[in-house]
């Protein structure tokens, strides 16, 4: 398989090669082929484990009662919260990886926006899961929803949690219409390319028709600005919103108002650390190294550090302004996050979020594919331990101190959490192997053959 | 595989002996209570620590584990769906009475007076009857020791009463094997025995009782012992009583009983005594007066002295608390008698003084400082004081004290004395021991026990549970089949107290009669009808019995009075002033003059009464298992106290499993370093580690472990209150979660730190004499912005506006509110595993906070009620609206809307809110919505449920609603009369009982209520009031009156450690 | 020519020309074309590229599209719709008292507003997208072009339809020629397609709807059958607790009732009766003549009198008393001997009978009358028989009984 990835679609075509047609055939192939490469069986086998484990726990915890999981008072929300705004976190680079790099023209990022985008919808699938099952009364979601009933109920619009259904959805909804969207052209290539008639049949009707007539190019390409628009701002809005669930509390430790920026860029960081993640196995398994190339990835692990140093400022600013309010208990809080019950959580978060990514200022580290997936993953632990700090240490140790208390999870929440972990990359690997993993149309459109009419005139 | 290492942990803990380093080798778990106190000296790192806490509990409770099994022993089938039949409506079938009884109305419920007997002293109670089923206890505001007021185990007695685990039937062990038989065949046999015992007049006829203090009960023995004159009645309690009767014994020559007008005290000493508690004679009286003394705004405060070993509510409350040896109290009390009467000049009559007695503890500096202090303040309140000696004191103590009262010419201004008839001639342990020596002499044909579990409770030198076997015919009434069950030829299922006509006596000697709410649900009987019973009367009528032990209530009005009111007026004993003989020079011991602390092999050990349990009767009882205990907010456990300095020269860590030897005798149970506890001094509480119990309390045939451990294996006859000469080992800590309900992690240095930065704060405390200077001193302990609202609220309390005020002056911290609320609100009993991890579901909780260091802490208590902040944040953030406002101001939680978010308990600073992670209610009582509801015993345990209150069920939110259905039942009853609520008409639960009156509800629109008035008061704050929530809940700062002599040394305001 | 009439085999011959199609390796070939047929005048003409080629759309001369107009239209509905809901919900339908907050506050509605402005804008871009370009299309005269099919891939095609006015086959061929096309082809109309679904995906879409139909089939049957069940009700909650409100069952008892009789001799708090004149109607041993001082002779308690007499005796004994209440009638009526007629009480004995002994027999009935003591109030009982006495006065009484100024009406 990696056979196919030795021409470089990105040069000038080779005598008897053309260029637009390498692009198509890397990227089609992966898909039409056979036998996709063991990695991916083995990968696939492992997501489904995982899987398994997932909808074992939470039918576990839907028969039992969430007791089962280590939610306790004081610490009423751990790790199911955790785990929903982790990977809320994580659905953040997609989105803005193919809209606003797409706005500020970032022609680079037509090589990884496709599984960047696939990679949002799967991690706000598995965010989405989390406040269901989370909640006392599973069966009673829809309680949250403004669906008229008999107890005369309707919502409270006061509440960030209501706030956070009305974002969550409406960000899931629009990724997903970007994300098809975006596919509808490169359906139609797999169409065309298609040699079994149940191939032909299924990606001719998610292409929907599409002949790549200029008259539909046109309304296309106006189509896609405007949606690119539209996410940009919503993109923001999703983690502000979810970081209102803090922000509006009174809880030391959760009510500043620096969480809406702070959380985005922890959004983002968080995001293109797992588009690394995903990117470097990808590229190595897929033959995508011509198409997601080092330059690529050192563009991300840019991103990373500068995001990381963001969050990083975050987290010294948060300190400034418990010194700096005064408040007792809010300076308190930030004292025991460091040095409290919890500081091992703390530190960890601190190392993984803003120490290691540093290693990135040397150019030779954020060029070689296997530190960027390390520092990826790092990256990604790290900011799973924010969440954890922020929710699990403020709660622990809060106004009275006779109402302390002190989380401890069990296998449930871990079974839950990694289980987690398996829905998002059995759909991954799904994608990996039935879609269009790479935008080809916009490849093409970028391409310097597309352009070299330019010289012409 | 968590499964199996629950069933294993437990089994290692519960039953103490076994928790021993071998059994619990390679846990690696540490028990994480107390920590707090370790790290006050040393704080280990992070994190090796985060490891440890990560290591050992991630194992958790699966719902139907051993631990929660304890609760769900009739639900077998709960877990699995009965059938689709489970899956439809219930229907609700209505039965009226045919013809309903005069005074009734369905759904509406009336008072009875009745009382409730604990060691001889009854208290006064009003039962609340709702559709003829008793559902709550209240106290009798008309009794002299309740005036209103009803403790944690009178309000729990109604669970009781519905406990599933009750015998139920007559059980005989004739024959070895056990059989249920019935009443008839009993009366047959028993019969056939005593007309046998007749003839010889009943030589082998022995009756061994509890202290009661009935008169029928004492006609009916007087008729036994009339029917077989030959035959012997004993009594026998396990809790400490001795001592007062052989003191008065030794100073008036017979035996009194000591009466304290506290009201008229001004300075207050207690001797090991925690008078306040309600296990102390008249306790529940003490606490409302002597409190009621110590309201600032009258200008003039008492003042209280507590000398003790264990932190009681009296050292609590106190101005001065001395920890010190309860062994050493003796020279202490002779050292007080020398210097006293050196100075007071006493009437030849007393006698001689006591010389000083050459004691080790006294030359301490501190104690010496104490002491001095306090004989200038006696002596400088002459006839306005008061000494109370503790009950486990021995004999010297009381009457050394007695002459201390009399020195100090408070006898008859500050102390009563009336005769005490009822006393026995020797002590309950004599009595025990002759009686058993006659069993295993074999002279006993038949032995008749009247209620109590000697088997268990009799001191472990006497081997009284293996000679009940030598009597021919033992019979045993008792509620349980108990550890004396087994071994009796006849177990009798016993009459609740609220199922059946007694009569009982205050400790001043009022007379009440006991009403029963209910008919016998098991065929009980007391034992006034077995003792008629036995006397030939084969159905005995015990109204009739009771009637006609009272002749001067014969008539029907007198009668219907004395029912009506609860206590027949003018019977209280006449008060004597008995003549004081001279205390002859007492006799001191190594131990009692002994210097401070005690190195290992010469300490002592407190054996004192449970305050939950008292000495094992209410074992299985969930409601006072659950209960946190007041100081150690310990649950579901007993320990043994060390005081710290003396656990750091044993070694001992906290939680630490260790063998404490007294002579030949050992038990292992968990150290509990204690703040505030004398060196060199240990107490255990009795009444734990029941192997015969219930499925609460242990019931090992089926494989439910004790809870706590036996103390009765080290209690023997010598030594029997206070034993010395006792050495600890420790074998280190054994993985075993300690569930308590504060403190139940490490707090660690940081903690410790924040934590004494804002109480002071929190729990606003100061001087009578800041008090004096600057009423509102409380406004100034906290400095915050001007409250601000962003919105103007959109309503105006005009209507009522419901509010509560705390005095934390009057708060004792005994908890009666907590369990007065649990049984009014239908709240969940969660079990020892849940509470470990901080789920307990009570709505009310009592704060207990340690301030300085942790040798000489001084101890607060903070009820925490819902605050019912007008601008509740746990409001604005729940989704469905689940919580909100209603226009009197209360925060209303809507069940059926929850859906359990949980964030509204996030963002509620005061953490009052309770979530039901499983299904607590319905398990606990055995009915989930899919079993089928037959099951008896599931029936009997339902009703003990509040019909106004919703049960809760599981993914829930709940928390304290200031007992709404109790507002709303008087707004209909005074809406049907158009008449408005009265001031003081509305009491929630925890009010009600209170014995100090420390929380007051009310209108605050109304200005002549007392909540309003308080509320004005200089010294009321609102607890975290600068966060602008409004609350409506303030608290009365607190107001101590520290000796001058004795300050700046012991005054609050050296708490920052 | 020939290979310009390379048909596709299944292509019907006589079907007519839809266009003619010109391929192009390059994109700047296709553009170039395109400015060469734009000059030309064309109209009805469309080129096709794999992605799109920079600078097509001023060369083929497109119009910009009006999509943005949709969106805008949309994203405004989402905000008013978003003002509405909430507005609606929390501060008019039912209005919260919440943390003390105001019942409308725009601040707390901002964040729903934002997101339905997106959401319904969103789905409108890409729902117009499709309607612009007339998506979905099924099928289309090129898809029977074999070379089309590189459309996706690597080619762009060039059409020009024949219904454009200023089609000719042989001229627009030439002009095609001109731009030097791969090759050029003609295009027919689709002849091949059967526009009907193919019967299998008609046969699922049967058995789908079939499918959709059954749950509300189901529920209507429910909803419109009687069961002896109670209704299903899966998740139970809190709607049956296991607690006993007044006057439940309890199969633990013999009777079945969770009400229990209270036990004989026991006297509720604050019940102790004192009074026999109140409680029993004795004064001493005799009955009481009076009334008890409880009761005060007024208007009020005559009403009150009045009222519970109309409610408890009446049925038997009449509006006026004279036993001919609507029970007695109807039991005449019956005419069974059994029947015992309920008094009149304005006879003279009872006239003349103590009020306390009255009171008596209220309480603890008479004859076949049952006992009032537990349903009707002391007091009440006290007030029927003021009441009694009046209705018994007024059968006996005589003008003279009338107040003076009454006594004047009359004449």
């Amino acid at each position: 398989m990696a056979a196919i990835s030795d021409v470089n679609p990105f040069e000038a075509p080779p005598k008897g090669a053309n260029m637009f047609a390498q692009i198509t055939d890397n990227v089609s192939r992966i898909a039409e082929t056979e036998k996709p490469p063991r990695a991916w069986y083995i990968a696939f086998g492992f997501a489904q484990i995982l899987l398994i484990i997932f909808f074992g726990s939470l039918g576990y915890v839907i028969w039992n009662g969430i007791g089962v999981w280590g939610t306790m008072m004081p610490v009423a929300w751990a790790f199911p919260i955790v785990n929903f705004v982790f990977w809320i976190g994580i659905g953040h680079a997609g989105t803005l990886i193919s809209a606003v790099l797409f706005l500020f023209r970032q022609n680079w990022r037509t090589a990884i926006n496709r599984f960047a985008e696939a990679m949002t919808i799967f991690a706000v699938m598995c965010a989405g899961v989390f406040p269901g099952v989370h909640i006392g009364r599973p069966w009673l979601p829809y309680y949250m929803f403004p669906i008229p009933n008999q107890m005369d109920m309707w919502p409270q619009f006061r509440s960030p949690l209501e706030w956070d259904v009305f974002a969550v959805s409406t960000y899931a909804t629009v990724s997903i219409l970007f994300w098809y969207m975006g596919m509808i052209p490169d359906f139609a290539t797999f169409r065309d390319r298609a040699t079994t008639t149940v191939r032909r049949v299924a990606y001719g009707i998610v292409a929907m028709g599409w002949r790549g007539s200029s008259r539909q190019w046109h309304v296309y390409e106006r189509a896609y600005l405007i949606l690119a628009a539209l996410a940009t701002p919503l993109v923001l809005s999703v983690h502000s919103v979810v970081s209102f669930d803090f922000a509006t509390a009174q809880l030391p430790g959760w009510h500043t108002t620096i969480f809406p920026p702070y959380f985005v860029a922890g959004a983002i960081f968080g995001g293109f650390a797992m588009v690394v993640t995903l990117a470097v196995p990808a590229r190595q398994f897929f033959g995508l190294k011509r198409i997601i190339t080092i330059r690529h990835l050192e563009l991300m692990n840019k991103v990373i550090m500068a995001t990381g140093l963001l969050v990083g400022y975050a987290y010294g600013m948060e300190f400034f302004i418990a010194w700096y309010s005064g408040g007792k208990y809010e300076q308190f809080t930030f004292i025991n996050r460091a040095f409290g019950p919890y500081a091992w959580a703390y530190w960890t978060m601190i190392s993984c979020n803003v120490i290691l990514p540093q290693l990135h200022w040397i150019p030779k580290f954020r060029q070689n594919p296997w530190c960027t997936l390390a520092i990826g993953l790092v990256v990604n632990v790290g900011m799973w331990f924010e969440r954890f700090v922020i929710i699990c240490t403020s709660l622990s140790r809060d106004f009275l101190p006779s109402s302390w208390g002190y989380f401890v999870p069990t296998p449930i929440d871990l079974a839950t959490l990694g289980g987690s972990f398996g829905l998002f990359f059995t759909l991954f690997l799904l994608f990996c192997r039935y879609l269009p993993m790479v935008a080809m149309a916009e490849v093409k459109a970028f391409s310097p053959a597309a352009h070299s009419h330019a010289d012409h005139h | 595989m968590s499964s199996i290492d629950a069933k294993k942990r437990l089994s290692i803990l519960s039953n103490a002996p076994a928790a021993s380093p071998s059994s619990s080798a390679g846990d690696t778990a540490k028990p994480t209570y107390w920590r707090s106190l370790a790290e006050l000296e040393q704080s280990p790192e992070f994190l090796e620590f985060a490891a440890r806490e990560f290591a050992a509990p991630l194992e958790q409770e699966p719902p139907n584990s051993p631990g929660r099994r304890r609760f769900m022993q009739i639900m077998g089938a709960s877990m699995s769906l009965a059938g689709l039949d489970a899956c439809r409506w219930r229907e609700d079938k209505i039965l009226p009475l045919s013809r309903r009884p005069e005074g009734t109305i369905p759904g509406t419920s009336r008072y009875f007076a009745t009382a409730m007997e604990l060691n001889g002293n009854a208290v006064g109670l009003y039962a609340s009857s709702y559709d003829g089923r008793p559902t709550k206890i209240e106290g009798n505001p008309s009794h002299p020791d309740s005036l209103g007021a009803a403790s944690a185990y009178h309000q729990a007695s109604v669970l009781g009463l519905y406990d599933p685990d009750r015998s139920d039937s007559v059980v005989t062990h004739a024959g070895g094997a056990r059989k249920t038989s019935s009443w008839a065949e009993f009366g047959k046999v028993a019969g056939a025995a005593l007309t046998a015992q007749r003839a010889a007049g009943g030589a082998g006829v022995r009756v061994l009782a509890e202290r009661s203090s009935s008169p029928t009960l004492a006609e009916q023995k007087r008729r036994f012992l009339a029917a077989f004159p030959a035959a012997k009645w004993v009594t026998f309690e396990p809790i400490a009583n001795d001592g007062p009767r052989a003191g008065s014994a030794l100073a008036f020559g017979r035996a009194h009983r000591t009466h304290y007008a506290f009201e008229a005290a001004q300075v207050i000493v207690t001797l090991d005594a925690d008078v306040v508690h309600p296990t102390f004679p008249a306790g529940l009286a003490n606490a409302r007066v002597i409190t009621k003394g110590r309201a600032p705004e009258a200008g003039e405060m008492s003042r209280v002295y507590a000398i003790e070993s264990a932190v009681t509510l009296t050292g609590g409350i106190s101005d001065h608390r001395l920890a010190l040896r309860s062994s050493a109290i003796k020279a202490l009390a002779a050292y007080l008698d020398s210097a006293i009467s050196a100075k007071a000049s006493p009437l030849p009559e007393f006698g001689a003084a006591q010389a000083a007695p050459a004691a080790e503890f006294l030359k301490d500096a501190k104690v010496a400082k104490f002491v001095e202090a306090l004989v200038g303040d006696l002596l400088a309140n002459v006839g306005r004081s008061v000494i109370v000696p503790g009950q486990h004191q021995p004999a010297e103590v009381h009457a050394l004290v007695h002459r201390l009262n009399a020195l100090l010419g408070n006898v008859g201004r500050t102390v009563f004395y009336t005769e005490d008839t009822a006393a026995e001639a020797t002590s309950d342990v004599v009595a025990l021991k002759a009686l058993t020596d006659e069993l295993n002499a074999g002279t006993v044909d038949t032995l008749l026990i009247l209620g109590g579990n000697p088997a268990f409770t009799a001191p472990a030198d006497i081997p009284f549970a293996d000679a009940i076997g030598k009597a021919k015919n033992s019979i045993h009434l008792s509620l349980y089949e108990d550890e004396t069950s087994e071994r009796v030829g006849w177990h009798l299922p016993a009459a609740h107290y609220l199922e059946s006509w007694g009569d009982a006596q205050a400790f001043d000697g009022t007379l009440s009669i006991v009403q029963p709410l209910i008919a016998p649900l098991h065929g009980g009987k007391s034992s006034i009808e077995l003792l008629a019973m036995l006397l030939g009367n084969a159905e005995p009528n015990a109204l009739e019995l009771v009637r006609a032990t009272h002749p001067d209530l014969s008539g029907e009005h007198p009668w219907r009075k004395a029912l009506a009111a609860g206590i027949v007026e003018g019977t209280a004993a006449a008060r004597v002033t008995p003549k004081l003989n001279p205390v002859p020079a007492v006799t001191l011991g190594e131990h009692e003059l002994a210097g401070l602390g005690g190195q290992n092999g010469k300490l002592e050990l407190l054996f004192t009464a449970d305050p939950k349990i008292i000495d094992g009767r209410f074992a299985n009882n969930a409601w006072l298992q659950e209960l946190p205990e007041s100081l150690t907010k310990l649950t579901w456990d007993n320990a043994v106290f060390i005081s710290p300095r003396t656990a750091k020269e044993l070694g001992v860590n906290d939680a630490d499993s260790i063998t404490v030897t007294v002579g030949s005798r050992q038990v292992t149970l968990l150290a509990l370093i204690a703040p505030g506890h004398a060196d060199g001094s240990l107490r255990i509480t009795l009444g734990y580690g029941r192997k015969s119990a219930g499925h609460i309390g242990g019931l090992v045939s089926e494989n439910i472990d004790p809870v706590g451990g036996n103390a009765y294996l080290v209690r023997s006859s010598e030594g029997y209150e206070i034993a010395t000469g006792v050495s600890v080992q420790s074998h280190g800590t054994v993985n075993y979660r300690v569930s308590s309900t504060q403190d139940i992690y490490t707090v660690g240095d940081i903690g410790q730190q924040g934590t004494q930065e804002r109480l002071p704060e929190l729990v606003r405390e100061g001087t009578l004499e800041e008090f004096k200077k600057k009423p509102d001193f409380v406004e100034e302990i906290v400095e915050h912005n001007p409250l601000l609202s962003l919105w103007v609220p959109p309503v105006s309390y005009d209507g009522h506006k419901w509010g509560m005020s705390i005095d934390l002056n009057k708060c004792i911290g005994c908890s009666a509110c907590v369990t007065a609320c649990q049984a009014e609100n239908n709240i969940p009993v969660v079990g020892k595993e849940n509470v470990a991890k901080g789920r307990e579901m009570l709505w009310l909780r009592v704060d207990r906070y340690y301030k300085g260091e942790p040798e000489d802490a001084e101890v607060s208590f903070q009820p925490i009620p819902c605050q019912q902040c007008e601008n509740a944040p746990c409001e604005q953030v729940c989704p469905v609206g689940a919580t909100m406002h209603s226009h009197e101001g209360l925060n209303d939680m809507v069940y059926n809307r929850c859906i359990g978010t949980r964030y509204c308990s996030n963002n509620c600073p005061y953490k009052v809110r309770r979530f039901n992670f499983f299904n607590y209610n319905m398990d606990t009582i055995g009915i989930t919505p899919y079993t089928p509801t037959d099951d008896p015993k599931a029936k009997v345990k339902a009703m003990v449920f509040n019909p106004e209150v919703t049960v809760r069920s599981r993914g829930v939110m709940e928390k304290c609603t200031f007992c709404v259905q109790r507002i709303q039942n008087v707004k209909i009853k005074a809406k049907n009369v158009k008449r408005p609520i009265e001031d003081g008409e509305i009491k929630p639960a925890c009010q009600q009982t209170c014995p100090t009156g420390a929380i007051v509800f009310g209108d605050l629109n109304d200005g002549k209520a007392e909540v309003a008035g308080l509320h004005k008061l200089p010294r009321s704050y609102a607890l975290l009031g600068e966060l602008n929530n409004r609350p409506r809940v303030q608290y009365l700062a607190r107001i101590k009156n520290p000796n001058p002599a004795l300050s700046p040394a012991q005054a609050p305001k050296t708490e920052q450690g | 020519m020939s290979d310009e009439h390379q048909h596709s085999p299944a292509q019907p011959s006589e079907a007519p020309l839809h266009g003619l199609l010109a391929e192009y390796d390059r994109p700047e070939q296709v553009l170039a074309a395109a400015k060469k047929i734009r000059d030309a005048g064309f109209t009805k003409w469309d080129t096709f590229t794999p992605f799109p080629v920079h600078g097509i759309d001023e060369a083929m001369g497109i119009k910009m599209t009006i999509l943005p107009w949709f969106t805008l239209c949309a994203g405004l509905t989402g905000l008013g719709g978003a003002i509405l809901l909430q507005w609606w919900t929390n501060a008019y339908d039912y209005p919260w008292l919440i943390a003390g907050k105001p019942m409308w506050s725009v601040p707390a509605n901002v964040p729903i507003m934002f997101e339905l402005t997106v959401l319904l804008s969103a789905i409108t871009t890409l729902v117009g997208m499709l309607m612009l370009n007339n998506l979905p299309l099924p099928s289309h005269p090129l898809d029977h072009v074999r070379r089309f099919a590189k459309v996706s891939d690597d080619k762009f095609f060039l059409l020009i339809e024949a219904s454009d006015p200023k089609f000719d086959d042989a001229d627009t061929r030439a002009l095609l020629n001109g731009t030097h096309p791969a090759a050029i082809e003609a295009v027919f109309e689709d002849r091949i397609t059967v526009d009907k679904l193919p019967t299998g995906l008609v046969y699922g879409l049967i058995i789908v709807a079939v499918m959709a139909v059954v749950p509300f089939a189901l529920a209507a049957k429910a909803r419109y059958t009687k069961s002896s069940g109670t209704r299903i009700h899966i998740i139970q909650d809190m709607d049956s607790q296991p607690k006993y409100k007044a006057q439940r069952e309890n199969p633990f008892f013999a009777d079945n009732r969770a009400t229990r009789p209270a036990i004989d001799g026991t006297v509720a708090v604050g019940d102790a009766r004192e009074d026999d004149h109140f409680y029993k109607g004795k004064q001493g041993d005799a009955w009481a003549r009076t009334f008890p001082s409880e009761i005060t002779l007024s208007e009020a308690t005559m009403d009150r009198g009045r009222q519970r007499f109309g409610i408890y005796c009446t049925p038997c004994h009449g509006q006026a008393g004279l036993g001919d209440g609507m029970v007695a009638k109807r039991a005449d009526s019956l005419a069974q001997g059994s029947w015992i007629p309920p008094t009149n009480i304005t006879q003279d004995y009872l006239r003349q009978m103590p009020v306390g002994q009255l009171f008596s027999e209220i309480s603890n009935a008479v004859r076949n009358m049952p006992a009032y003591g537990p349903q009707i109030k002391t007091e009440d009982r006290w007030a029927i028989i003021m009441y009694v006495r009046a209705l018994q006065r007024s059968k006996s009484g005589n003008v003279n009984d009338l107040p003076p100024d009454a006594r004047a009406s009359l004449k």
